[in-house]
């Protein structure tokens, strides 16, 4: 054989092994119980099924017809889209504030970012502590300020708004991009229109605002993908006392009783193995029309220098 | 280079042999919270069975399931209520251990007290008849109340009887009643009869329904739930707990639980069990301060029926490979230096008779308290249970239910039909799993 047939088949070899880990270890953990997730979807599978039998879309055309599941959906798209239109709104607003040359940016940058390094769990006990109705800080600022009467069971009586909370303390990703998108559009623009007279708010609305768009759709996007598949904010902010094993017994409010959170009570509280797949499935399929629908609808507002071939 | 792998090789050998031999120790694995199994009890029992490794996992019952599917869980588990071994025993997750605990030297069969410990022997259909699956690490009276004798002064309140029930209508809800306090906003300073977050409820209700010759579900198979007006009228009785903010609701949350809000004077009565007394002696003053009652009775000229809520226990999963090694954990657990310890703090009921003596008796509160258990002992009745779900499954349906109903959102009709329709449907599927 050639030596450079040779040494081609070896660099092929060495490829492939390199890359084996990665492609032994995403067939194995993950195309596998995705695949066995979707079978079991057709099946009348619970936790410990006797007479396991194929019932084809059963499970899928039960989930259209039971309203309790609809109104999950609709929760969690409600849930979704503030959370994305809150994060979007505090992360480009900080990006603008700490795009000014401000004394310690850095430092600013740093503190804004931080929580959005907090692990979600840690997060959200914060919250929970934090909006508590006897003890909470949020309450016992409001009461100083005389805002409110008597203190709010936040978590109770506002299930939804306490967990969008998290959203806009949590925006630091939003704003890191902002930053980065704001420092591509060129500085001669800004000068340019502001020796034509344009105050900030012209420069915001026909500069930035334009070349931000296809960071606003990417965030919109992405956003919602992530938003649509909240999971452990209900379970923890849940108004519930959270005692061990109690975590997942207590289904949170109906208000915050998402999608996920929905689907893993199905498997694990009621071991109903198929049909609460059948659910995930379900969400898999609504978050894939939303995204397509969402960049489809997208083309028509973001603003791009390149030309379409037509 | 042929003679550096060759050596490489041996080597490798040597070390796997080796290890082999190091390895003679056989590892147990328990499912259970660390408060039921201390390190260093872990570390007692390894010093003195050399060739047991035993491996405390965090209870986690989900996890537990996800390992039983894949038919690998823990040897030993830590059931949290008796009544569920009909639940596990259906689905063939439990194993048999009748012939591993006649043979035993430490756990004599006959000082075994049926009282408590009923419901780990199960024929298939009823409790404390056939195959034995475990025993309770403890049992108690979950319905005896506790009371706040200082917040009963307070209100001008006799102090409750230590021999004669109260009853739950009238008496127990109109003390409730009186003894929830309000600030001048409506909101609940102290609740006067915190029940345990509607877990327990299910029990009670048994209980009651026991007593007057009802049963809570509709059908001999215990898989659809009872329409029957009176029936339904016993879900009410704590539902209307719920709504009238005598108890904690999502108006009114408890952010702990009924012994912390009891411990924290937030709750004048609440309904736990012997085992609370125990916790309870961490507060100062608490053997003056805190009083102690039987399981009340329905109404006045009602027959006394209590329950245990099935026991909490340790039971073996039905595939084990080490069936041997895990009972002499499971016996030591027991029976053995641990099951002494345990007897000897006032936690449970010991499930061995020989063990009561052990119990402390040293004032008037624990001698209260474990006379009362004893005397409501003589009253168990077994638990009605579904082998199609666990008692969660009740829980679960109550709570998701329950907040509209306190909201104002639905009626008290509309909320028991909803409880009901999520239990229905829950038991329907559950049969299909079992294939009935």
């Amino acid at each position: 054989m050639p030596r450079r047939k040779r040494r081609e088949g070896e660099q092929r070899t060495s490829f492939y092994l390199f890359l084996a880990p990665w492609i032994i270890g995403f067939l194995l953990f993950q195309l596998l119980p995705i695949g066995w997730g979707f079978w079991t979807s057709l099946t009348n599978r619970m936790a410990f099924s006797v007479n396991l039998r194929f019932v084809g879309l059963a499970n899928y055309l039960k989930l259209v017809q039971d309203p309790e599941i609809l109104y999950a959906f609709q929760t969690t798209f409600l849930y979704a889209l503030l959370h994305t239109c809150l994060a979007i709104v505090t992360g480009l607003f900080g990006a603008l504030l700490l795009e000014r040359e401000v004394p310690a940016r850095g430092v600013f940058r740093t503190i804004l970012y931080f929580p959005y390094m907090i692990p979600v769990i840690a997060v959200g006990w914060i919250f929970r502590i934090f909006l508590d109705r006897d003890t909470g800080f949020f309450n016992v600022v409001l009461l100083k300020l005389h805002l409110i009467p008597s203190a709010v069971a936040w978590l109770a009586d506002f299930p939804l708004g306490s967990i969008v909370s998290l959203a806009i303390w949590q925006s630091g990703w939003s704003l890191i991009i902002f930053l980065g998108g704001l420092s591509t559009i060129p500085t001669e623009l800004y000068e340019v229109s502001t020796i034509d007279g344009a105050n900030y708010f012209r420069r915001f609305r026909h500069i930035a605002l334009p070349l931000l768009s296809p960071f606003i759709l990417f965030q919109f996007v992405s956003s919602m993908i992530y938003a649509m598949q909240t999971f452990i904010q209900s379970f923890i902010l849940n108004p519930r006392p959270l005692r061990g094993e109690m975590l997942f017994v207590s289904p949170p409010p109906r208000e915050t009783f998402f999608v996920m959170a929905k689907g893993f009570f199905e498997v694990t509280g009621k071991n109903r193995f198929a049909y609460g797949l059948s659910l995930l499935w379900m969400l898999f399929l609504v978050v894939l029309l939303i995204t397509i629908i969402f960049i489809r609808l997208g083309g028509f507002v973001v603003y791009t220098e390149v030309e379409e071939k037509r | 280079m042929k003679h550096l792998r060759n050596v490489l090789l041996v080597a490798l050998l040597l070390l796997v042999a080796f290890s082999a031999v190091a390895q003679k120790k056989t590892t147990v694995r328990f499912l259970i919270v660390e408060a039921d199994l201390p390190k260093d009890f872990v570390d007692k029992f390894m010093a003195a069975n050399p060739d047991i490794n035993l491996v405390r996992e965090e209870e986690d019952w989900t996890k537990w399931m996800a390992d039983a599917i894949a038919g690998n869980a823990a040897d030993l588990q830590r059931m949290g209520s008796g009544t569920d071994i009909a639940y596990y025993v259906a689905r063939g997750l439990l194993y048999d251990m009748s012939r591993l605990m006649q043979g035993s030297k430490l756990v004599k069969m006959g000082d075994i007290d049926m009282l408590g410990s009923s419901t780990y022997q199960y024929d298939g259909k009823n409790f404390g008849k056939g195959k034995w699956y475990g025993l309770p690490k403890d049992y108690n009276n979950i319905g005896c109340l506790t009371y706040n004798k200082d917040m009963f002064k307070a209100a001008g309140i006799a102090p409750l009887s230590e021999t004669v029930p109260i009853t739950y209508y009238d008496e127990l809800y109109n003390l409730g009643k009186k003894l929830t306090k309000k600030d001048s906003a409506g909101k609940v300073q102290v609740w006067g009869f915190e029940y345990h977050s509607g877990a327990w409820t299910p029990f009670m209700v048994s209980d009651m329904a026991t007593a007057q010759s009802l049963s809570i579900y509709a059908d001999a198979t215990r898989s659809s739930m009872n329409n029957d007006p009176k029936v339904r009228d016993l879900w009410k009785y704590w539902a209307r707990l719920t709504v009238e903010d005598i108890s904690s609701n999502v108006r009114n949350p408890n952010t702990g639980w009924a012994g912390s809000a009891f411990q924290s004077d937030r709750a004048a009565i609440t309904q736990l069990g012997y085992w609370f007394g125990a916790q309870l002696q961490t507060n100062p003053g608490y053997d003056t301060k805190y009083g102690w009652a039987p399981t009340p009775i329905v109404r006045k000229g009602s027959p006394r029926v209590t329950n245990t809520l099935g026991a909490t226990g340790i039971t073996m999963y039905a595939k084990t490979k080490v069936a041997k090694e895990a009972f002499r954990v499971w016996e030591w657990y027991m029976a053995g230096d641990y099951g002494l310890e345990r007897a000897k703090t006032g936690w449970g009921i010991p499930p061995l008779k020989s063990l009561h003596k052990l119990l402390p008796e040293d004032n008037a509160y624990n001698k209260s308290r474990k006379a009362i258990a004893l005397d409501d002992g003589k009253y168990y009745k077994p638990w009605q249970f579904s082998p199609y779900v666990t008692w969660t499954q009740y829980l679960a349906s109550w709570t998701s239910n329950v907040d509209d109903l306190v909201k104002g959102s639905i009626n008290m009709d509309q909320f028991i039909d909803k409880f009901y329709a999520g239990l229905n449907d829950t038991l329907k599927t559950a049969r299909e799993e079992v294939g009935d």
